[in-house]
């Protein structure tokens, strides 16, 4: 096992050449300097910080096992983005599979949202929203990005929070420029939407 | 364009500085005339404020340990399920070609030190008669006896049928069918056992030379090379003096002058496992030599002693069990004898 010291200041590009020849104090490096932008991702994505946890650990051991196939074309960092995503979704599935499951069971509690029924009507002053309380409205934000699908999601993750480029998100999710824009201006939309109804109960 | 609805549309955009200069323009031409797109757009501003200033989490501390820690080992696995997988093919197939390499090597050295061997063994043949010329009587009349079922027993030689005509060149061709004083050529049938005064040291060497119980591969080497068939032919006698074919390249390797006295003792014993070793000790403590094991049938020892300590060794083997045979008294002034023990 090749066994190199790097300096904190390598480049990410080097670090992943050195992880291609077996360099595992490399990797160290690149999991130190990505975990926390990864973990963020991964958490808003799921909304679960256990989960979190684990999609950014497989990530990298995914990430190690096939850095080979890091060509370079794109930064480190948003080809690990793209891991994360992946594994992201992933867990989502699996979750609402087992959500599926354990729905008929008498322990569980009963699902999120069957018991607020949002009503329709927009509200009736504008910029309601600014007069709701700063903590309130995260509880808010945070249940209706939860609400979003995975697509709209994503992309709000990547480009609003995360504030990755437009070319980032696009690389990372596979997706074309244009297809990133219209699905991120159709998720603000739809926080604000989700928001106006949740603040309007 | 200009459209309420259109510029609704635009707002997403508009609130994130998303949008084209011109189509900015648009859009603030029209929110100056429309408050309920200003109020959509306060809305949007500040969920996108929101969005935008959610706060970062801090991942566990012990995640980039976990992580290494899960890599290394499973690093470990993989070296350990690759060692299982390819040392068969790095280590074992080497080990595999070498063991054939050794076998052949080892193989084609083993024959050329047998070669080695009959040729020795032919040159102190051509050196030896003149010590061997005056047998006793005795010796002859031992000799004939040893021969006779010697020669009954050649049908049963592995030699092929096509290995009989093959005698005559090769007794004319040899030196050795040359260099003895007497007529070399016995009967072209020699498989008759041949009468004792008959056997004189040629007839003694050619004979079973053209009765060769060698195998197939010494007859073609034989009919490539004709030195080579000499010396082999010579190492065939020489089995055939001792009574039982043997191994080749033992019956090369011993130099046992053929003129001994020979005769055989015979052994009835109780303990036929622990036989050959008791026998094996009393020949050595009678000051003797064993000279051929016949292993595959295990019930019969060669031996060469000095002829003076003939009794002890019968002394010995009388304590082992009781002597059948006993064997020929040796002449008078011979120094060693070769004798046969069977039991």
């Amino acid at each position: 096992m090749m066994r190199a010291q790097h300096a904190e200041t390598a480049d990410d590009s080097t670090l992943a050449q050195a992880c291609k020849r077996g360099d595992l104090a490399a990797f160290e490096l690149l999991v130190q300097r990505h975990q926390r932008m990864l973990f963020n991702i991964a958490f808003r994505m799921t909304g679960v910080y256990e989960d979190a946890c684990d999609i950014v650990q497989d990530s990298f051991i995914a990430a190690w096992q096939k850095i080979g196939e890091f060509r370079g074309e794109s930064k480190l960092s948003t080809w690990l983005t793209a891991i994360v995503i992946n594994h992201s979704r992933n867990r989502r599935q699996q979750t609402r599979q087992r959500e599926r499951r354990e729905a008929y069971s008498l322990d569980a509690p009963l699902p999120a949202g069957d018991g607020e029924k949002l009503p329709d009507p927009p509200s009736p002053s504008p910029s309601a929203l600014e007069q709701m309380e700063e903590a309130e409205l995260r509880l808010f934000l945070t249940r209706c990005i939860d609400t979003l699908t995975a697509e709209f999601r994503e992309v709000l993750v990547l480009r609003d929070m995360r504030d990755l480029s437009y070319d980032e998100v696009a690389e990372a999710l596979k997706l074309r420029e244009g297809t990133v824009k219209s699905r991120l201006f159709r998720a603000r939309e739809a926080v604000k939407d989700c928001l106006k109804k949740a603040v309007s109960i | 364009m200009n459209s309420h609805a259109e510029i609704q549309r635009l707002l997403p955009a508009y609130c994130g500085g998303d949008l084209e200069p011109a189509e900015r323009k648009l859009v603030e031409q029209h929110l100056a005339a429309c408050p309920s797109c200003r109020a959509e757009l306060a809305n949007l501003q500040t969920a996108l404020r929101l969005i935008r200033s959610t706060p970062e989490v801090d991942p566990p501390p012990w995640m980039a340990a976990r992580i290494m820690a899960r890599i290394r080992e499973q690093q470990t696995e993989k070296q350990s399920w690759l060692r299982r997988m390819f040392f068969p093919l790095h280590i074992k197939l080497p080990l595999e070609v070498m063991a054939l390499l050794v076998v052949c090597v080892g193989g084609f050295y083993l024959s050329r030190t047998v070669e080695t061997n009959l040729e020795q063994a032919a040159r102190q043949q051509l050196q030896e008669p003149p010590a061997q010329q005056a047998p006793s009587p005795a010796q002859l009349a031992a000799r004939g006896e040893k021969t006779k079922p010697t020669a009954a027993k050649q049908p049963r030689s592995t030699a092929p049928p096509s290995a009989i005509p093959q005698p005559a060149p090769r007794g004319e061709g040899t030196p050795f069918g040359t260099a003895p004083p007497t007529p070399a050529t016995p009967a072209p049938a020699p498989y008759a056992p041949a009468p004792p005064a008959y056997r004189d040291q040629q007839g003694d060497k050619a004979e079973p030379m053209k009765a060769s119980p060698a195998g197939e591969p010494y007859n073609r080497a034989l009919e490539q090379a004709p030195e080579v068939k000499s010396k082999s032919s010579r190492s065939v006698e020489r089995r055939v003096d001792a009574a039982t074919p043997a191994p080749a390249g033992r019956a090369a390797g011993v130099p046992a002058p053929p003129a001994l006295p020979q005769s055989t003792v015979r052994l009835s014993v109780d303990d036929t496992s622990a036989a050959p070793a008791m026998i094996r000790e009393a020949v050595l403590r009678s000051g003797g030599d064993i000279l051929e094991e016949h292993e595959m049938r295990g019930q019969r020892l060669k031996v060469r002693i000095p002829a003076a300590r003939q009794n002890e060794l019968l002394q010995r083997l009388e304590r082992l069990g009781r002597i059948t045979e006993r064997p020929v008294t040796p002449p008078p002034g011979t120094q060693l004898l070769e004798l046969t023990v069977q039991w």
